[in-house]
């Protein structure tokens, strides 16, 4: 699951793990739409970087994920996770 | 902001290019309309005009492409709907029933939903007061020059004005609306 990159446009410069987050913890769209109180369709924006949440919906996804907010959405692109566990080159 | 299901004279709006065709069905719809009240006004003049049929034909417009009241493609925007007079909603209370929670209305409209929704109306309101701008300039400068032409479209003016102020936002929204390849 590709992570949001773009972070630009209407998300103003806001990236997100949503879509790894979901992929990782089998959550439809659906699911997190009904439990943050959205349309799943925002979701699908969110995941593609085409709309920047509000503090509240930030908030609200953070919590689902019972994460900190700083570790669902940033202002700088994510570092792949397999790049973390890895590092550079992915464990070659 | 598209209500999902909704066919509109039969039409499915599921993908972009179905929903612009539509638009452009409803645009057709209107320049017919503009043309016969143009038509009207060229041969009989301002003095026997009656509005009736163009109130019901806004009405149908604005039920054709969705707001305020009219079950067309785009979710309502309003907020919900209470009952027309306090003493209504003072009745209902006093007889036991109870107020019907609306279905419709803001708590429809997530936040990115009501961004978009005050996004195109916006961009309505700069088209609005761009071409209510230019009809001021066209009256004053028809009037500088004595030509009593525009006393005769006037109404057409006021109508397309108030046709545009009415279906705009919805209009735009149904044609700016991207496609979305979600799985739930």
């Amino acid at each position: 699951m590709k992570e949001n990159e773009k972070g630009t446009g209407e998300a103003g410069g806001i990236y997100n793990r949503i879509a790894v987050l979901r992929a990782e913890r089998g959550v439809s769209r659906q699911e997190l739409a009904d439990a943050v109180g959205v349309n799943y369709q925002t979701i699908g924006f969110l995941e593609r970087g085409d709309y920047g949440p509000s503090l509240k919906l930030a908030f609200q996804i953070a919590e689902y994920f019972a994460l900190p907010l700083e570790a669902v959405f940033a202002t700088k692109p994510f570092t792949p996770l397999s790049e973390q566990v890895y590092g550079k080159g992915g464990g070659q | 902001m598209i209500v999902e299901g909704k066919r509109p004279l039969g039409f499915s709006l599921n993908g972009r290019s179905r929903r612009r065709g539509y638009v452009v069905v409803v645009l057709a719809f209107c320049a017919i309309l503009c043309g016969a009240f143009l038509k009207h006004l060229a041969r009989h003049g301002v003095e026997d005009f009656d509005g009736t049929m163009l109130f019901v034909t806004l009405s149908g417009i604005t039920a054709m492409v969705g707001g305020v009241r009219a079950d067309g493609p785009v979710k309502y925007f309003g907020r919900p709907r209470t009952a027309l007079f306090p003493l209504q909603t003072g009745l209902r209370t006093l007889f036991g029933k109870q107020e019907k929670e609306s279905t419709r209305g803001e708590i429809d409209l997530d936040e990115r939903e009501q961004h978009e929704r005050d996004r195109e109306h916006y961009r309505a309101y700069v088209v609005v007061r761009r071409f209510a701008l230019l009809l001021f300039a066209a009256y004053v400068a028809l009037g500088w020059l004595h030509v009593r032409w525009f006393d005769r479209i006037g109404p057409f003016a006021v109508f397309l004005l108030v046709l545009m102020l009415w279906v705009l936002p919805q209009m735009l929204i149904l044609w700016n609306e991207p496609d979305v390849e979600e799985q739930l």
